[in-house]
C-alpha cells in the first residue's frame, strides 16, 4: 500500500466512505472564511446602527431636556409679564404722583411769589412817616410790581376828586373827578375796585383802566386812578387785584398816618403819657 | 465753576424792587446777592468785589442801567459777567437797544420770580 494512501474506513453497511478531498475542505473553509466575513460585516452594521442609536437617544434626551427648559422659560416670561405689568402700573401711580407734586410746586411757587409781593409792598408802605416817601413807594408798586406808567393820585375834596400827584402825564392835565359821575367818579362813590375790560394799553383819561378806592375806616381818602398799562401787559390778574386791595387798604392807612404825622410834627409819638391815659382810660 | 458761592449784583433804584430781586435770587442755592442803588453805586461794588451776574435796572438816577452795561462790558475784570436787564420798558427797539450794549437777557416788569430765576440760572449754568 502506497504511503500516501489510508486506509478507507468502512460504512456502517460495509461500504467504504470516501476520505473528504482537499477541495471540498478548501470550500469548506472558504465558506467559513466568507460566513466569518458576514459575520463582522454584520457586527459592523450592528455596531454603527448602535451608534447611530445612540446619536439618536442623545438627541432625543436633548430634545426633551429644551422641551423642559422652554416651559421653565415660558413659566419665567409669565413671572416677568406679571412683574412688568406690576411696575407699569407703580410707574404710572408714580408718574401721576409726580405730576400731583409738580402742580402743588407750581401752586406753591406761585403763592410764594404772590406773598413775596405783598409782603414787600405792604412792608415797604409802612416803613415810613414821610408822605412823600409814602407815596413814592406807592408809585413803585403801581410802576414795578402791577405794571403801569400812566396813572394818577387823587384826594378826596368834598365831592369831587383832586388829582394831586401824577406818573406818565402832567397834573396839570388831568381833571377833577365828580362823585358818582363816569367809572371813576362811581367807583369813588361805591368805593369799590373798577377794573375795565378794555384794551388795557390804550391810554384814556376819561375810561380809566383801573380805579382803586383808598379806604381808611369809614373815610375814603381818595382814589389811585390807572389811565393805562405797560405794553407788555396783557391782563389783569389775580396778584393785580390783591395789590389794588392792598394799596385800597394799606397805601391808604399809610398816606393817612404819615399825613397826621405832618400835622402833629410827631411830637405825639413819644408823648409817654397820652399813651398812658388813651390806653387805661 | 468754583466750589464758593456765586455772587450776584442787583443794581435797582426803587427799594421794592430791589428787595423783589433779591427775595427771589436768594432761593437759588449757592447764589449770594448784593445790592445797589444806581449804577455808580453798581460800579463802585463791581470795583471792590468779583462778581458773577450783574441784574440791572434800566432808569435809574445819576447813572442808567444802559450806560452801566457798556462801562462794564469795558471792565477788564467785568467784561464777560452775564447781565440781566430788568426794565419797564417793553418796546422792542429798547430790548434791541439793550442787547446790542451787551445785555445778555431783558426781563420786563412786572417780574415773576421764576422766570428771573430760571434766567439767572441758565446763565450761570447752574
Amino acid at each position: 500500500m502506497a504511503k500516501d494512501e489510508k486506509p478507507k474506513k468502512k460504512e456502517s453497511g460495509g461500504k467504504p466512505v470516501e476520505p473528504p478531498k482537499a477541495e471540498d475542505f478548501l470550500q469548506v473553509f472558504k465558506r467559513g472564511v466568507q460566513f466569518t466575513e458576514e459575520l463582522l460585516a454584520e457586527n459592523e452594521r450592528l455596531r454603527y446602527r448602535v451608534v447611530r442609536l445612540e446619536e439618536e437617544n442623545r438627541t432625543l434626551a436633548q430634545q426633551t431636556m429644551v422641551s423642559e427648559a422652554y416651559e421653565d422659560l415660558l413659566e419665567q416670561m409669565k413671572a416677568l409679564e406679571e412683574e412688568r405689568s406690576t411696575l407699569l402700573e407703580r410707574f404710572k401711580s408714580v408718574e401721576e404722583e409726580t405730576q400731583d407734586f409738580k402742580s402743588r410746586y407750581r401752586e406753591i411757587e406761585d403763592e410764594n411769589n404772590r406773598l413775596a409781593n405783598l409782603y414787600i409792598a405792604s412792608y415797604q408802605l409802612n416803613s415810613t412817616l414821610d408822605l412823600k416817601e409814602v407815596v413814592r413807594i406807592a408809585f413803585e408798586i403801581i410802576i414795578n410790581l402791577v405794571g403801569s406808567m400812566d396813572f394818577a393820585l387823587y384826594i378826596a375834596d368834598g365831592s369831587k376828586l383832586v388829582p394831586v400827584c401824577a406818573e406818565g402825564r402832567p397834573l396839570a392835565s388831568l381833571s377833577l373827578i365828580t362823585m358818582g359821575k363816569g367809572s371813576a367818579g362811581r367807583a369813588a362813590q361805591d368805593r369799590v375796585l373798577y377794573v375795565s375790560g378794555d384794551d388795557l394799553t390804550k391810554a384814556s383819561v376819561d375810561e380809566p383802566k383801573v380805579c382803586v378806592p383808598l379806604i381808611v375806616g369809614d373815610t375814603m381818602l381818595g382814589m389811585f386812578v390807572v389811565f393805562s398799562f405797560l405794553v407788555q401787559k396783557t391782563c389783569i390778574t389775580e396778584l393785580d387785584r390783591e395789590l389794588f386791595k392792598l394799596l385800597g387798604g394799606h397805601a391808604a392807612m399809610a398816606i393817612f398816618a404819615a399825613r397826621l404825622s405832618m400835622v402833629t410834627d410827631s411830637k405825639v409819638i413819644h408823648d409817654a403819657s397820652s399813651y398812658l391815659k388813651f390806653l387805661n382810660s | 465753576m468754583s466750589d464758593g458761592p456765586l455772587h450776584a449784583l442787583v443794581v435797582e433804584d426803587s427799594p421794592t424792587m430791589r428787595q423783589l430781586i433779591s427775595f427771589a435770587l436768594r432761593r437759588i442755592k449757592g447764589l449770594e446777592v448784593e445790592e445797589a442803588d444806581d449804577g455808580v453805586d453798581g460800579l463802585k461794588k463791581l470795583s471792590e468785589q468779583k462778581f458773577d451776574i450783574l441784574i440791572t435796572d434800566i432808569n435809574m438816577p445819576v447813572m442808567d442801567g444802559l450806560k452801566l452795561v457798556s462801562l462794564v462790558r469795558k471792565d477788564e475784570t467785568h467784561k464777560d459777567i452775564p447781565i440781566v436787564i430788568i426794565t419797564t420798558e417793553g418796546a422792542a427797539e429798547d430790548r434791541q437797544r439793550a442787547m446790542t450794549l451787551g445785555a445778555n437777557a431783558y426781563i420786563t416788569k412786572p417780574i415773576q420770580a421764576p422766570q428771573v430765576i430760571n434766567c439767572v440760572k441758565k446763565l450761570l449754568g447752574m
